[in-house]
């Protein structure tokens, strides 16, 4: 088994070009390896410095591939950043990248874009799939979909996704000297490095809940007999059926909680639209008939992070470095009380480099593979990712 | 056989009959129980669904206080955000010494901290209104804001009353910017704050978003934190800019007076070597022919030419003497010329100043015997100093002589040696009859003689300070003289150690 290296530096400067200098010079003195493999790189810059980003990489550190996206919040050397650069860099790592746009046939193209990067695979024994995503919601599905097709059902992957239509913060993806605005890009890892990944809410389930009793696809009709929307009627009554701010306001801090077969946790699904029909519209599938009201109580969202760090930090022999995106929402719902998380995680991680960023959405699947859900949109949700040394 | 018969069948039938009974008892007795087991199970089931109900009110119940602390709690963490882009922004302003980097600081993740995606500052410029900042507006839309604002009459005057505007506190006066930014600019909130200094109004803040429709009352009170601290920030660059100006002609007017200073020290300086030059070059001159005269007298008045009548030796007496005085003179001259064009070597070795004091003191002891003077020293037993021995035997000698030139019959003379930090201090004080505030200044310009009776009865070369001065400043030290009128003079030397 080859040795890995992996190390990250950071720079808070506006620059794009300082900032890749100052961020590289970090890296370097981290690094033993003279030569980088790949550079993962997040950053918060204003589109003409973004654009200067590949070309600084290249000239200063010259890997082989570069992948990346912006990200509105940065997470690095344990401490929250509304602007700058985090540049990670791998040594004597296998993986294969790629770059995808939006096509009339997400699935199929999105399959065709995973089979490009299996091609230079070469029959390696793959372990994850990371991948950073900016497309309209109805493609979502159908993006998925392709890479489910390409990859298995249960293959391990993540990645950040931002919807191009509730998105204030453009996502910018960036591979080697590409900048792009929507498509998506992709990294798939082989044997070593070894990989981890846990994800979550923190969403603690709230009332007697209820049964699904008729559904189709990411509909759900009816819970209880009765229509989907008195669910939620009943809670927060008539003003949440006429009030489009008061809907939107209620949904993402009380979101409904399905209860996944073999699985301990709540999967987060935030209604999209109440129907005349009173039916509710989801982003995703509906998955159990069981559901819940959930609620955010800050203690229990930090706690659920910080846990699994811990966990996802443990399984891996020697950790090298630890990926953490949040959702925004969770963001939000946070506040203030954000810097507390930071402080949770660096503690879960101790010494190991932790980097990251708030994102839109999550995408990825559990990491519980046995349960089959396949991939999907985590909302409100975090993914945790620890990789190290085989 | 057949009551037998009867017996049995009756027995068989009562057998029957009470087995039947007691079967329908126990069945009886076990329906009753199991409808009693389901009525409890029944009564639990319905405990248990009033309970969840019950559950689900708590939960209705948490639901509601949670979207109200929610409410609470997103309004202090707006709050909180605020303040602390407030915070980081007025340290920027604080800072700022130039009206360009004030707006400069005023960043879209400063004013998206504070609740807004709009932010315009206007400020009066030549009667006319101008966008320092633009955030949120492109420049056709900027413009547009501000001929809106134009279309108000007297707006920025009205402002002076009110202060701070949003939606609810507008008074009809403002019903055309209400107007304006509501229904062109499409703003769904705004707050316009003012910026004023003693000056008057300035300009105004304009904060907006396109999407929230309520602005929260502690945002308000921030905003107008804002803009007090961007009117302070304007008003102390005035303040530095007038300062600025008047620190700038100060220093035009500095550099002026020291480029004529340097002008006349580097004339003077010029000249002063021009009369070093000079001297050295007439003393030069004049030793040579001087030493042939001084021989010739002293063989003359030794009579080795023959005997000679007593008049003429009295005379010649007198050139010897004179020649004498005059090679002093020369010598000292000459080592000031030395000394001030830095030919002269000084040879750098441990001395012990106080023993040598105790020698000058040894080698004048005649002359104070003659006048009988008595000679004070306050040393302690030793003080070793890096210096010329000769050259600062030189200068003690000229104080000590100048002290006992002065000193009447029967005073004292002090010489004190002391060691302070980092410099050894030499003293020669007398008793004489002191220096005027007038003459202290001059006494060690070459040369100079302080109009006096002694100075008329004894005649010197005018020299001897001026020598003492050059020896010690070469040593990088430093002399001065304290003294008033009638109460002696001390003469101070300091050297480094």
């Amino acid at each position: 088994m080859s040795n890995i290296d992996i190390a990250f530096g950071f720079s808070r400067h506006y620059s794009a070009e300082e900032a890749v200098r100052e961020a590289s010079v970090q890296l370097r003195s981290k690094s033993a390896f003279p030569k980088i493999d790949l550079c993962i790189v997040f950053f918060n810059l204003p589109l003409e410095e973004a654009r200067k980003i590949p070309y600084s990489i290249k000239r200063v550190l010259n890997p082989r591939t570069v992948i990346g996206c912006s990200l509105p919040f940065l997470v690095a050397e344990h401490a929250f950043f509304k602007r700058g650069l985090i540049i990670i860099g791998f040594s004597g790592i296998e993986f294969s990248a790629g770059i995808f746009s939006e096509e009339k046939d997400m699935a199929e193209a999105s399959e065709r874009f995973i089979w490009r990067i299996l091609r230079q695979a070469q029959h390696k024994r793959r372990s994850f799939f990371l991948s950073f995503a900016r497309f309209k919601f109805s493609s979502v599905s159908n993006f998925l979909k392709g890479i489910e097709r390409g990859l298995g059902r249960n293959f391990p992957f993540s990645g950040i996704f931002s919807c191009e239509e509730e998105s204030t913060h453009p996502l910018l993806l960036l591979h080697n000297e590409n900048i792009i605005t929507s498509g998506a890009v992709g990294i798939l890892f082989f044997d070593n490095p070894d990989i981890f990944l846990e994800t979550g809410s923190g969403f603690s389930p709230l009332g007697k809940g209820g049964r699904v009793t008729s559904f189709s696809r990411n509909l759900i009709k009816e819970i209880d007999n009765k229509p989907a929307v008195d669910f939620y009627r009943d809670y927060f009554g008539e003003k949440i059926i006429h009030s489009n701010n008061y809907f939107k306001k209620v949904i993402s801090r009380y979101p409904l909680g399905f209860k996944a077969k073999d699985f301990s946790g709540y999967i987060i699904g935030i209604p999209r639209a109440f129907n005349s029909d009173g039916s509710i519209s989801f982003l995703k599938d509906v998955l159990s008939d069981e559901i819940k009201l959930m609620i955010p109580v800050r203690h229990s969202l930090i706690n659920a992070l910080s846990n699994a760090a811990k966990d996802c930090k443990d399984k891996i022999r020697k950790p090298r470095i630890c990926f953490f995106f949040d959702s925004f929402y969770r963001y939000r719902l946070l506040g203030a009380f954000y810097y507390r998380q930071i402080e949770a995680l660096k503690e879960a991680v101790g010494e190991v480099g932790l980097v990251g960023g708030v994102s839109f959405y999550g995408m990825g699947t559990l990491h519980s593979s046995r349960i089959g859900l396949g991939h999907f949109i985590l909302e409100n949700s975090f993914s945790f990712i620890t990789a190290g040394q085989k | 056989m057949d009551f037998l018969r009867t017996v049995f069948f009756t027995d068989i039938s009562l057998f029957m009959g009470i087995s039947s009974l007691l079967v329908v008892a126990i069945l009886t007795f076990l329906y009753l129980k199991k409808i009693d087991e389901i009525k409890e199970r029944e009564d639990k089931i319905r405990k248990l669904e009033d309970n969840l109900e019950e559950m689900d009110e708590q939960a209705r119940l948490i639901v509601k206080t949670d979207l109200e602390l929610s409410q609470t709690q997103e309004e202090l963490d707006r709050k909180i955000t605020s303040l602390l882009a407030l915070q980081r922004l007025s340290q920027d302003l604080s800072s700022s010494l130039e009206e360009e980097k004030i707006f400069s600081h005023i960043r879209p993740e400063i004013i998206s901290e504070l609740g807004f995606e709009l932010c315009l500052v206007v400020l009066k410029e030549k009667g006319s209104l101008v966008a320092k900042t633009s955030i949120g507006l492109d420049n056709k839309e900027s413009l547009n804001v501000l001929l809106g604002l134009m279309k108000q009459k007297d707006f920025l005057d009205l402002l002076i009353k009110e202060r701070i505007l949003y939606p609810n506190n507008l008074s009809s006066s403002f019903e055309q910017v209400r107007k304006h930014l509501k229904e062109e600019i499409k703003l769904k909130s705004f707050i316009v704050s003012v910026i004023q200094t003693k000056e008057g109004v300035l300009g105004v803040v304009i904060l907006g978003s396109f999407s929230e429709e309520e602005i929260f009352k502690g945002v308000r009170e921030t905003i107008e934190i804002l803009s007090t601290q961007i009117s302070q920030a304007i008003e102390n660059i005035a303040l530095f800019e007038q300062l600025y100006n008047s620190q700038q002609e100060l220093e035009v007017k500095i550099n002026e007076r020291t480029r004529d200073l340097q002008r006349a020290l580097e004339e003077i300086s010029k000249i002063n070597q021009l009369k070093s030059q000079f001297v050295s070059a007439v003393s030069h001159e004049l030793r040579t022919p001087l030493t042939s005269i001084k021989g010739y007298a002293s063989l003359l008045v030794q009579e080795k030419f023959g005997k000679l009548p007593s008049d003429i030796k009295v005379r010649l007496e007198r050139i010897n003497q004179q020649s004498d005085s005059l090679v002093s003179m020369i010598n000292d001259l000459l080592d000031i010329a030395r000394i001030e064009s830095g030919r002269m070597k000084i040879d750098i070795q441990k001395v012990d100043i106080v023993e040598l004091a105790k020698r000058v003191g040894d080698l004048l002891f005649p002359q104070m015997q003659e006048k009988n003077i008595h000679l004070k020293l306050e040393c302690p037993e030793s003080l070793a100093i890096d210096a010329d021995k000769k050259l600062i035997e030189r200068v003690l000698i000229n104080l000590l002589n100048n002290a006992v030139k002065f000193t009447p019959q029967d005073k004292a003379i002090t010489i004190a040696v002391g060691e302070e930090k980092d410099y050894v201090k030499v003293s020669v004080k007398d008793e004489g009859i002191g220096i005027s505030q007038e003459d202290l200044g001059n006494v060690f310009r070459e040369f100079y003689k302080v109009d006096n009776p002694v100075n008329k009865e004894l005649k010197g070369t005018g020299l001897g300070l001026s020598l003492a001065k050059n020896i010690v400043k070469a040593h990088k030290g430093d002399i001065w003289a304290e003294s008033a009128l009638g109460e002696g003079a001390n003469f101070i030397f300091t050297l480094p150690r």
